[in-house]
């Protein structure tokens, strides 16, 4: 690779300093050196929480223009959360890109900016799993179970860590 | 951290890319480079560019050229100020033009045209006009012989009469005409739009013209494809659409032999291959403007499709498809990042709802598409058409755009320099165009053609008249007037004369009722009746929409049962479909209007009624009409501004009639959210109800119905209005009548300006809203309890089972009964007969208990069904097991005839019931209540109005003393026997402090339990109560924005407010209002002086010189109404005039304006008093110290009161206006050297920039 574009520059100092200096419960990087627009990460449950004890990989896909528009995250194996979609993707105000939302639903400093990092997304992802926002509910169904049966939401998701633990 | 990185690329800075720190932010994002915050304000295309984090605007610097010249060349100045001139001049040309041609030209032109299609009917020109163009101009208005009789006038006067009179005839009367007809316009639009999307709708329309069969469908499709199928052959298409072509033509060719075999079988079939061949046409037509698509896939998936329909999984699918549409929407995410995407859904996604996925343009008319009802897929078929015509319109209309912007684009580079721009000029003159031709069409068809059906109606009916009974007839009318005219007054008025009011009534009833009909009928059965008036013209042209529905009622009829219960299809089908629309509109149209405008009107008169004996002094009119009319009376003539129009008594009619429902309503909410046991209310529908649809219900149920439903609450208001308050009214009013004289009512309402301002001051700080709340539910909480108590609906009402009401008390005798001392042993309860008995045993016992009444079963809440409380009100046990057998027999009567309110299928109710206790005579009791809750609000309103008149006057009293003192006349007006509304409202503030020292006060004991409970109760709303009114001047920022435009801004009380210091409140204020008042009247006096001393003066001294010039020396004050007389003696004064108010009125009006704004719209960080000084005070100071000379000029008139006339005119004046051609000439010069510094400005931005660079935040300190 000749000349380094500025998002490949951003990513690698952002992995160098997540290598560096790891948030506790994260683990992430490029999949391959050759491509680093490609990450996988790997997000421990929050503790007191159904997810407790899970590991759950994720992909983080960064668009060319990163840091100026916002990377997707997605679960794989998708997760059963009010603010994930049934495909895996994350639904937070951070990873939607800048402007006025038309339906006032998000600030503008809640959404995507290039003073966000990588860091940043997977904490947020982190606290949102211990937290769901019902009002913005990416799965609707997920939305109704945890509102209105918590205990199966609960068993549910128990259920998947467990399987996915392999036990 | 110690290394400093640029938050956006991570990067570390270079010689030249130094990082700067543009915002507040601090810590790892404190820096950033140039460059990288440049891309990403452009990439993130805001209007402003602030920080994303802290939400500091950044700043730039502009960096000039450095070859830029000292002095910018006068050519490129020159140049920057044509430019400029011109595009201001244009821009004001086209406002202007705009304006005319909307605002003054369309509605004269309604008029206009509505004139000529009155004279084309009656054939010939008005009365009062015979000329054409005075009748154009002025119509009704007999304009001749006004002017004859001004002829000794002066030109001014009479051309002023002349726009005045056709303002008045004319120009105000189409205007609102025309905004009447916009606004019912869009009603009837938007209410057509919710009639046709109801559900009711179209099972109305399917139930009088049956399902449309599917045969025609067929057709429709074999042509559909063959005519495919040879554009296949032909072949003149590439890969792309023909592949679509294919597939098109194949999924035809496959619903067609669905709806074949549907036919055969007559299942429901071909309802869903329809619907499948539907979706995919979309799908195709869609794909003609995506050529992303992948249409193999798509036709591999295919026969899964078929499996998906039944997939009880499948929503879930279409679910998951929506919300990546949505998702992907969001990302902006362009197409091929969309496909891959796509990929990865794929197995997880239902393949159905991958079909419906991929189309891109028309994605939302398809996901509407799926949510409509099955039964109407022929519906859907029509709708399919029309998307796609909607779609290839769409394309064209952008193409157009497109084309017309590049059009504008080039024109524009052209003109603009040219200085002229034909657009701007052409757009307003074609809608003006098009404007007048809809309005003539409109006119013609709404108005002329139901004229003439009347006439034509009422003339046949005159001449059928005149034939059959050809005398009688014609002579009935005029024997009946001459009759009644002549016998029946007299009679009258000997009966009736011991009460003068009865024969004012009926001499009123005669003369304003009933004679007007008599003629009017009369008029219009005569051929010989030329001149109709308006009365009698609405009346025909009524006749004629009368005809003209009714030939649509008998046309649908026929066209409905023409074919004796079989499908009507083809073109009836569509004309009744149509018709179908215009009438159910019509009808919900009707019982809208009478809902939303009649009513409220009706309510607004009777009110008008009932307050006229509070603030008329006498029941007349101003022209001299009787006592009667107060029928008709209105506050319009005490109230400046509003002529003594109907148009303006109706608004004002509708206005408070709708704030007194408003109020009415929100009365019965909190009694019903909080003092009523829920239930109690069932027959009223509360507005939080799931089950109102206020559309549907109107469209659904018989016109009859609604209209007697909608009467039966016309007589419960009218009982209400007319018993409720006007009895009130007027009894107060002959109660405080003293030989002629009134002694509290009328109430003075004096409208100066003053006033005003008060007015306004008091209903400001009206806003402590919860208070008033809270205190309101515990009074009528109280009242409740204690009027239902006293007639024993306590269990029924409000809910609480009080054991003692559950029967009467027997007394010994009626002495016992009276006293009411002795109590009885409720523990046991005896019959009536026994209580008798035991009355003649025990000599002592002096009352028994006697229960009665029973227990019943009533609804549990609000929202129970009508068929539901048909079985309830039955009569139970306390537990629960009937007392007859009248039950099953109601259930039967419910079987017999289930359907009676079919059509009211309400989605939630909430069945069930509870057993409450009923006294006997049940209906009087309830009666009783609503009586005595009347006699607890008249209590309420008259002890709060005569305390605040109490607590109100001694401070109106010293008001009005302290401005006599000050030069005064303020009370001479004043008659302080009346009751006033200054100091009622003074009063009633005075309470409302009280009441919430009080509150306060109560709250810091600690003490009152109900009131911390309401408290509680009272929720979020409640938590501002602590900040006081700091926070609530922000909340509701009408009415403190108000109060700050009249001298008043309760922003400024922030801090007083916070502890809640009254008297620093007073103070503050008073000081506020004070700079105000002085600011406002030194802007007055310095314009009012300019104008007087330096023009008028001069004026007068030059056209006087040898005249007598006494009296305008002394008339310094500027008074309103002599204002034609002194100022403008001739036209060169008023030329003067106009040209000096450019340099004062002008700067005073923008100064007030800018001011008004800032502070308005500036929000609580403008600091009121320090803005006011700079922007308000100083100009008017330097203004003044400017024409100081003048000023000069006034103190010596005043002070020294020149004796010597000559001294005056030949001084003065001349020195003032001097004075002021010097002032003018110093604004004039200013003004352009302020302009000039702008261009430069401008010059310099336009053509020396070399860049911009962000400064650091902080760095200027």
């Amino acid at each position: 690779m000749a000349v380094k574009s500025t998002a490949q520059k951003r990513l690698l100092k952002e992995y160098q300093q997540l290598a560096r200096d790891p948030p506790p419960g994260i683990v992430a990087g490029p999949i391959s050196e050759d491509n680093l627009f490609h990450w996988e990460c790997l997000l421990e449950g929050p503790s007191d929480t159904p997810y407790e004890n899970g590991v759950f990989p994720a992909s983080l896909k960064f668009p060319s223009d990163y840091p100026l528009s916002p990377p997707v995250l997605k679960f794989e194996p998708p997760l059963l959360h009010p603010n994930i979609y049934a495909d895996g993707t994350v639904c937070i105000s951070i990873l939607h890109a800048p402007g006025e939302d038309p339906n006032q639903y998000e600030r503008p400093e809640e959404r995507w900016s290039p003073v966000q990092s990588i860091e940043k997304i997977l904490l947020s992802v982190m606290s949102m799993l211990a937290e769901p926002n019902i009002e913005s509910g990416a799965n609707i169904d997920a939305c109704k179970l945890w509102r209105d049966s918590r205990d199966q939401y609960n068993k549910q998701i128990r259920d998947h860590v467990r399987k996915s633990l392999g036990l | 951290m110690s290394e400093r990185t640029c938050r956006i690329c991570r990067g570390e800075a270079t010689p030249s890319q130094p990082l700067l720190h543009p915002c507040k932010c601090r810590g790892s994002i404190k820096y950033t480079h140039q460059d990288c915050l440049l891309e990403w304000l452009k990439h993130s295309n805001k209007s402003t560019s602030k920080c994303d984090i802290c939400n500091t605007p950044y700043k730039f610097i502009t960096i000039y050229d450095p070859d830029m010249p000292d002095r910018i060349p006068a050519k490129f100045i020159w140049e920057k100020f044509v430019s400029m001139v011109s595009g201001t001049v244009i821009r004001v040309m086209s406002v202007l033009l705009y304006t005319i041609c909307i605002f003054v030209q369309i509605p004269i032109y309604w008029k206009f045209i509505g004139r000529i299609y009155t004279w084309a009917i009656d054939g010939h020109l008005p009365q009062a006009n015979p000329s054409f163009f005075d009748a154009l101009l002025f119509g009704e208005f007999e304009f001749t012989e006004a002017v004859a009789s001004m002829v000794d006038r002066a030109y001014w006067d009479i051309l002023y009469f002349k726009v005045s009179k056709f303002f008045e005839y004319t120009y105000a009367p189409g205007l609102r005409y025309v905004l009447i007809c916009i606004i019912s316009h869009i009603a009837l639009f938007i209410e057509h739009e919710w009639v046709v999307r109801d559900e009711g709708f179209n099972k109305l329309l399917l139930k009088e013209v049956g399902k449309e069969p599917r045969v025609k469908l067929m057709e429709v499709l074999e042509q559909a494809l063959t005519a495919m199928e040879n554009e296949q052959q032909t072949g003149g298409r590439q890969g792309g659409a023909g592949a679509n072509n294919e597939v098109n033509a194949e999924m035809m060719a496959r619903a067609l032999r669905d709806l074949e075999q549907g036919r055969q079988n007559g299942n429901g079939v071909p309802e869903e291959g329809l619907r499948r061949f539907i979706e995919e046409q979309r799908g195709a037509n869609a794909n003609v403007n995506d050529a992303n698509l992948n249409w193999n896939r798509f036709e591999q998936q295919r026969p899964e499709v078929r499996e998906g329909e039944n997939d009880p999984l499948l929503p879930r699918g279409d679910e998951v498809a929506q919300d990546f549409a949505f998702n992907f929407g969001d990302n902006d995410l362009d197409a091929s990042d969309n496909d891959d995407i796509a990929d990865d859904v794929v197995p997880e996604v239902q393949p159905h709802a991958r079909a419906r996925f991929v189309p891109h343009a028309p994605r939302i008319n398809l996901f509407e598409n799926e949510d409509d009802d099955d039964d109407e897929d022929e519906d859907d078929e029509d709708e399919n058409n029309a998307d796609i015509d909607g779609i290839a319109a769409a394309a064209d209309a952008e193409a157009d755009a497109e084309a017309a912007e590049a059009a504008a684009a080039g024109n524009g580079d052209i003109l603009d320099i040219l200085g002229i721009n034909l657009n701007n000029l052409r757009t307003p003159i074609m809608l003006m165009i098009v404007g007048n031709s809809i309005i003539s069409v409109y006119l013609f068809v709404a108005y002329l053609i139901p004229h003439m059906i009347g006439n034509f109606v009422t003339s046949a009916l005159g001449y059928v008249f005149r034939i059959t009974g050809s005398k009688v007839v014609g002579y009935i009318p005029e024997v009946i007037i001459s009759f009644i005219s002549s016998t029946v007054p007299s009679y009258i008025e000997s009966i009736c004369q011991f009460h003068p009011f009865v024969t004012t009534f009926t001499r009123f009833l005669f003369t304003g009722v009933i004679q007007p009909i008599i003629v009017i009928i009369d008029h219009l059965f005569d051929p010989q009746f030329m001149y109709p008036a308006v009365m009698e013209r609405s009346i025909l042209v009524t006749i004629g929409y009368c005809v003209l529905s009714l030939v649509i009622y008998k046309l649908m009829k026929s066209i409905a049962s023409g074919s004796n219960k079989k499908p009507v299809m083809g073109t009836p089908r569509k004309i009744y479909k149509l018709l179908f629309e215009i009438s159910s509109t019509t009808k919900v149209f009707i019982v809208f209007a009478i809902e939303i405008f009649i009513f409220p009107v009706y309510c607004g008169w009777l009110l008008d009624f009932c307050l006229a004996p509070v603030l008329l002094d006498r029941f007349t009119a101003p022209n001299g009409v009787d006592i009667a009319s107060i029928l008709a009376t209105s506050l319009l003539h005490s109230v400046p501004f509003l002529d003594d129009t109907a148009f303006g008594k109706i608004m004002l009619y509708w206005v408070s009639g709708t704030l007194y429902m408003l109020f009415f309503a929100l009365f019965v909410g909190m009694v019903r959210d909080k003092i009523l046991r829920p239930g109690v209310l069932f027959f009223i529908r509360s507005p939080d109800d799931p089950n109102a649809r206020l559309i549907h219900d109107a469209l659904v149920k018989p016109l009859s119905l609604q209209l007697s439903r909608i009467y039966l609450s016309a007589k419960v208001y009218t009982g209400f209005i007319l018993v409720g308050i006007g009895g009130v009214t007027w009894l107060l009013r002959y109660c405080f009548q003293e030989a002629n004289y009134n002694v509290v009512l009328p109430l003075q309402i004096p409208y100066d300006f003053k006033s005003l301002a008060i007015y306004f001051v008091l209903i400001g700080s009206l806003h402590d809203k919860d208070l008033y709340i809270r205190y309101s539910k515990l009074y009528w909480g109280k009242v409740f309890e204690i009027s239902t108590h006293n007639l024993r609906l306590s269990h029924f009402i409000i809910g609480k089972l009080v054991p003692q009401e559950r029967g009467f008390i027997a007394y010994r005798n009626v002495w016992e009964q009276i006293l009411g001392r002795s109590l009885p042993d409720y523990s046991k309860p005896v019959t009536y007969r026994d209580a008798l008995k035991n009355f003649q045993e025990d000599k002592d016992l002096k009352a028994c208990f006697v229960p009665d009444g029973n227990y019943v079963r009533v609804p549990d809440n609000d929202t129970v069904s009508r068929k539901y409380i048909k079985k309830l009100f039955v009569a139970v046990t306390k537990d629960d097991k009937l007392l007859s057998q009248k039950q099953p027999q109601s259930e039967q009567d419910q079987e017999d005839n289930p359907d009676d309110d079919s059509t009211d299928d309400e989605m939630t109710t909430n069945n069930a019931y509870t057993i409450v206790y009923r006294p006997p005579n049940f209906k009087m009791r309830c009666f009783g209540l609503i009586v005595m809750l009347w006699v607890f609000a008249v209590l309420l309103i008259l002890i709060i109005a005569f305390t605040s008149l109490l607590l109100g006057r001694p401070i109106v009293r010293a008001f009005y003393i302290i401005v006599d003192v000050l030069g005064s006349s303020a009370s001479q007006n004043f008659d302080f026997r009346l009751a006033d509304l200054k100091s009622l409202l003074v009063g009633f503030n005075v309470q409302l402090v009280l009441l919430r020292l009080w509150d306060k006060a109560q709250n810091n004991n600690d003490g009152n339990e109900v009131l911390r409970d309401a408290r509680r109760g009272m929720g979020a709303g409640e938590q501002q109560d602590v900040g006081g009114a700091a926070v609530e001047g922000g909340n509701i920022p009408g009415v403190g924005r108000i109060g700050g435009f009249l001298n008043f801004n309760p922003l400024n009380f922030a801090d007083a407010a916070g502890n809640n210091n009254i008297a620093a409140r007073v103070v503050q204020f008073i000081a506020v209002a004070s700079v105000h008042i002085v600011t406002f009247s030194l802007w007055m006096l310095w314009i009012g002086s300019i104008h007087k001393i330096c023009i008028d003066l001069p004026i007068r001294a030059f056209i006087f010189k040898n005249g007598e010039p006494q009296s305008y020396i002394q008339s310094v004050r500027f008074t309103i109404n002599s204002f034609k007389n002194e100022i403008l003696i001739s036209n060169l004064s008023i030329v003067i005039h106009l040209f000096v108010s450019m340099f004062t009125v002008l700067p005073f009006c923008k100064i007030q304006f800018k001011f008004m704004r800032d502070v308005i719209a500036g929000g609580p960080h403008i600091n009121e008093a320090s803005y006011l000084w700079k922007k308000n005070i100083k100009p008017v100071c330097i203004n003044i110290l400017l024409t100081f000379p003048t000023i000069v000029a006034i103190l010596c008139e005043i002070v020294w009161k020149f004796d010597d006339q000559t001294q005056k005119l030949y001084i003065h004046p001349y020195l003032s206006s001097l004075n002021l051609l010097g002032f003018i000439i110093y604004r004039f010069v200013s003004g352009v050297m302020r302009l000039l510094k702008k261009i430069n400005i401008k010059v310099k931005n336009e053509k020396y920039v070399k860049g911009k660079a962000i400064e650091n935040f902080g760095d200027e300190d």
